[in-house]
């Protein structure tokens, strides 16, 4: 029959270019990312240490910290040179860009090329610029009141991220233009990662010793690589493993394929054999025509993977580029597992005695093929599950990272908010404050809100209730905030008014009192009043605009009475359902203008999906690269489960033709096939669904994301194994019924 | 009583491009109670024209009749019926169902007729009876000698009393002794009411029907 043997060299074929094409974009992938990562370490340089001022702390720095913190360094093993930078501020003049005192080292340091010009010497009235003030090279300007001559130009940076995201904008002046000044930053640049590794451990104690209000950290973890490097793991791991399911329900494929196939040219081989060929010639044979297929499945994987791979970018925003290094080891691949279920068949094939086969007939079927069919679907229903519970673990994880802020939420910060691991550079940002908050409230635009809030935060450096010197923020609220932040109590209640109550997050509560339960009602001094603690809330596990925390303080703004010169105000919103988004858009205009000023940036409104944009990235890309691959395994799953389908009508046929002489109709026949695969079905795909929270599980206690089982979707997903099943059995119910029985009949 | 008819059959049999005519319009009454042989040489369409007559095949032209129905203006489920309530059939073959027991092969017509399990076996266990193989009933035809297997097969088509039993070389997988045993049964079991149809090559036993008509070039002509 034909079609059935055109239909099964397809999906095999196809079968396989599709495993090719994953396995191809899979290795792609690793290899993009590992190239990626190589460049951005070789970019940045990666034995550096920075030891930054540290404003939570308020000692004072002596004017011989520069000093004794080179002669240290020196004497440190592996020490290469040093770089500072002090001052950085924004300019208030015409030029409204940021700038910064570096020394001449600085760039050689940081890895900061040029683009054209030089580097200004030590002392000089010059400046060096980034690439976006391209134009101003060889001019004088006017910055932070020093007229300088633009001498340099950097190559364009920003992209590199982390810290520096602004270096294109930004103006580098002398270090010491203005005379005397304290660092900010100092770069210790070593030979090598081991020696950088030890002189860690050894400038912390030294700092913590000399009691300097500075810390140490590794210069490339502030371009987020741990993230990064997390990144490429969690993906390259979400892919690879993918690859293998994909590959498990491309080996089914194959081995019915090559099985029907072969059951196809039996009583050739039959003939063959009378003539005098041998089973192991007869078994060469059949492994050739796999080889072929092999063949030709792969290079249609490499078409696949070419395009897939915009496909896969445009959805996941990853890089994959199949290489040529790719496609070869994921043909090899394919070729060596490829044996195990081409081997079996082979083995059939040899073991079939030449008198049975020249009739067409085998000594045996082997009824593996429908327990295969089971495999693929729980296979194909795993993957969809792992799908289902990383997406929603993984949304639940940002609730757990951001607090629970809803979608519909808005926040308005004063705070120019850049990423966790970087500096959080208020200057130039609005400053917000409560008559912003006022008037947005007696305007139009508050007709479209729901819900508007105003928080101060603060500082607090310490408190005499605390029993060690803990550093937390402070957020002074207005009464409709514990709705609209998103944090959520664990024990206790809100502050009531006038009772000069206060609410800690759980993390600081555990930090001081041991235990949440603990906290509750224990008084806090702040500001110089003493605050009873009537809750404990659950917020988000990091400090960003508008959350709350869970280790920080929340007061009621009304109970302070007043507002404080350092705070710092945010307005968060909520609108009304069907009013469209774009009004966050027009408050954060409405914001901008009430602060129109050259200093200050225009007031952006900060959405869910603003808040730690690298969590983000982790999140989108990790769930859209399982969504991606779980629709590609379906489709082969699909594909097999059709393959079983069509070979099992294809050696029952005869049989259907007898029942349909002897009075069936096709109806019956079609009903009866149905049930009992359909009930199988039914049954088997929980086992699908068991594996995939078992997958799930693995992948999450791994990346330590917060467990979350979608139980209505991964019950939706068991109904998809029983309508693949009968949709399969329907079409090709559909091509066989349409042949008469006589037909049928004839059919070997 | 005419049971069924065919007006101007044709059956042609494509091969790629080339067309094979197998029947040449063929008109044939066939009447309540009749035995009739259909011979002919090999390839000249005798299978066909039964498998036209049994409802199974259609022809590439012309109509056939059953009670006075046109065939062609049947629904497939039509079809099905009348042949699960009138017709029986027995092939060389056997075409016996492999993973079913002997009583399991008889009963099936009674089973798309809607009948009870239990009806099915006591009446496919009575038919066994009369064809002498109820101590084999829950044998599986891999178990079954050829003669038996056609016994079964013999069983399946009587099982439902039909009025039409078309037997296509019912003996032709058989030795001289079973192929006895075997028409005797047929002709011993078709009662009055039925009409039996066998197709054959052997002139001996087309020479036991009370018709015999020859299939020649895609035309019948009478022996």
């Amino acid at each position: 029959m034909n079609v059935v043997k055109a239909s099964q060299i397809i999906i095999a074929a196809s079968s396989i270019a599709l495993s090719s094409a994953i396995f191809t974009l899979t290795i792609g992938a690793y290899q993009t990312s590992q190239a990626e990562l190589s460049k951005l370490l070789d970019d940045i340089n990666n034995n550096v240490l920075i030891v930054q001022r540290d404003w939570t702390v308020s000692s004072q720095v002596t004017p011989d910290f520069e000093r004794e913190i080179k002669e240290y360094a020196e004497q440190l093993d592996g020490f290469d040179e040093l770089a500072l930078s002090a001052g950085g501020g924004r300019s208030t003049n015409k030029f409204s860009y940021y700038s910064i005192l570096v020394t001449p080292n600085f760039f050689t340091v940081r890895n900061y090329p040029l683009h054209k010009g030089r580097i200004f010497a030590s002392g000089a009235k010059e400046a060096v610029v980034g690439y976006d003030h391209r134009d101003l090279l060889g001019k004088r300007i006017s910055v932070r009141g020093f007229n300088v001559h633009v001498v340099g130009v950097l190559k364009p940076l920003s992209r590199r991220g982390g810290p520096d995201r602004l270096v294109d904008g930004t103006v580098f002046l002398p270090y010491d233009i203005r005379g005397l000044t304290t660092p900010v930053e100092v770069f210790l640049k070593f030979n090598d990662k081991r020696t950088m590794e030890i002189a860690y451990g050894e400038i912390k104690n030294w700092l913590h010793k000399m009691n300097y209000p500075y810390t140490v950290g590794v210069l490339a973890e502030l371009y987020g690589l741990k993230i990064r490097k997390n990144l490429r793991r969690t993906l390259g791991g979400a892919l690879l493993g993918m690859s293998l399911i994909a590959t498990i329900v491309m080996l089914i494929n194959l081995y019915s394929s090559s099985f029907t196939l072969a059951i196809h040219r039996i009583r050739e081989w039959g003939i063959r054999r009378a003539l005098g060929a041998s089973g192991r010639k007869i078994k060469f044979e059949a492994g050739l025509q796999n080889l072929r297929l092999l063949i030709i499945g792969h290079m249609g994987g490499a078409v696949l993977a070419v395009i897939l791979n915009p496909v896969f970018e445009y959805f996941t925003d990853f890089k994959v580029t199949p290489t040529l290094f790719a496609w070869t080891v994921s043909g090899l691949l394919i070729l060596t597992i490829s044996f195990f279920s081409i081997s079996p068949v082979l083995s059939w094939v040899g073991q079939q005695p030449p008198y049975l086969a020249i009739r067409g007939l085998a000594t045996h079927i082997p009824r593996a093929r429908n327990f295969m069919a089971l495999i693929i679907l729980i296979t194909g229903i795993a993957a969809l599950n792992v799908q289902l519970i990383l997406k929603n673990s993984i949304e639940k994880h940002t609730e757990f990272m951001l607090g629970n802020l809803a979608n519909d939420v808005a926040i308005y910060s004063s705070f120019l908010y850049l990423k966790q691991q970087s500096l959080t550079d208020p200057r130039g940002a609005a400053p917000l404050n409560y008559s912003d908050f006022l008037a947005l409230l007696n305007s139009a635009l508050a007709d479209h809100l729901d819900a508007v809030s105003y928080v101060d935060n603060y500082y607090i450096f310490s408190t005499k209730s605390f029993k060690s010197d803990i550093q937390f923020f402070l957020r002074a609220y207005e009464a409709k905030y514990p709705e609209l932040s998103g944090a959520r109590i664990v024990l206790g209640r809100w502050p009531a008014q006038g009772r000069f109550e206060t609410i800690v997050g759980s993390q600081l509560a555990q930090r001081m009192f041991g235990d949440n339960t603990s906290a509750i009602g224990k008084k806090l001094k702040i500001f110089g009043r003493t605050w009873t603690i009537s809750g404990v809330f659950q917020g988000a596990s990091r400090p960003t605009p508008g959350t709350a925390a869970s280790d920080q303080v929340l007061i009621l703004r009304e109970d302070l009475k007043r507002t404080l010169p350092n705070g710092r105000g945010e307005i968060i919103v909520r609108k009304k359902p069907n009013v469209p988004d774009k009004i966050f858009e027009e408050i954060a205009n409405f914001l901008t203008a009430r602060h129109n000023s050259s200093d200050y940036r225009p007031v952006n409104a900060l959405r869910r999906r603003d808040l730690a944009p690298e969590l983000q990235d982790v999140i989108s890309r990790l769930a859209d690269s399982y969504s991606l691959l779980s629709l590609l395994i379906l489709v082969l799953a699909t594909l097999g489960i059709f393959t079983q389908t069509i070979i099992n009508l294809r050696f029952k046929i005869r049989e259907l033709s007898i029942r349909r002489a002897v009075g069936a109709t096709n109806t019956q026949i079609w009903l009866e096939t149905l049930i009992p695969a359909t009930f199988l079905a039914t049954m088997f795909a929980p086992l699908g669904a068991l594996l995939g929270v078992a997958i799930s599980a693995v992948v999450i206690k791994a990346y330590q994301i917060t467990w979350n089982i979608p139980w209505v979707q991964v019950a939706l997903s068991l109904t998809i194994s029983p309508l693949i099943i009968s949709c399969a059995i329907t079409i090709a119910f559909k091509i066989f019924a349409n042949k008469s029985i006589v037909e049928q009949m004839r059919t070997e | 009583m005419v049971l069924a008819e065919l007006k101007n059959v044709y059956k042609v049999y494509r091969k790629g491009k080339i067309e094979i005519p197998v029947l040449k319009g063929i008109n044939f009454k066939i009447n309540k109670g009749e035995y009739i042989s259909i011979t002919g040489p090999s390839g000249a369409g005798k299978s066909t024209l039964l498998h036209i007559l049994g409802l199974i095949d259609k022809p590439s032209q012309g109509d056939v009749f059953f009670f006075g129905k046109n065939a062609g203006e049947m629904y497939d489920h039509e079809l099905s019926r009348l042949r699960g309530f009138n017709i029986g059939f027995v092939f060389q073959a056997f075409n016996l169902i492999p993973d079913l027991k002997a009583w399991q092969n008889v009963a099936l017509p009674l089973h798309y007729q809607g009948v009870p399990k239990r009806k099915q076996k006591e009446r496919a266990l009575e038919v066994l009876e009369r064809v002498g193989l109820v101590d084999r009933a829950n044998h599986y035809p891999a178990e079954l000698s050829g003669g038996e297997e056609q016994r079964v097969a013999i069983a399946r088509a009587l099982i439902i009393n039909p009025l039409l039993v078309l037997a296509d070389e019912p003996t032709g997988n058989l030795d001289s002794l079973n192929s006895e045993i075997i028409l005797q049964l047929l002709e011993d079991l078709v009662t009055q009411q039925s009409t039996l149809i066998i197709v054959t090559h052997d002139p001996n036993i087309a020479s036991r029907a009370r018709k015999t008509v020859r299939l020649i070039d895609g035309q019948l002509k009478d022996a």
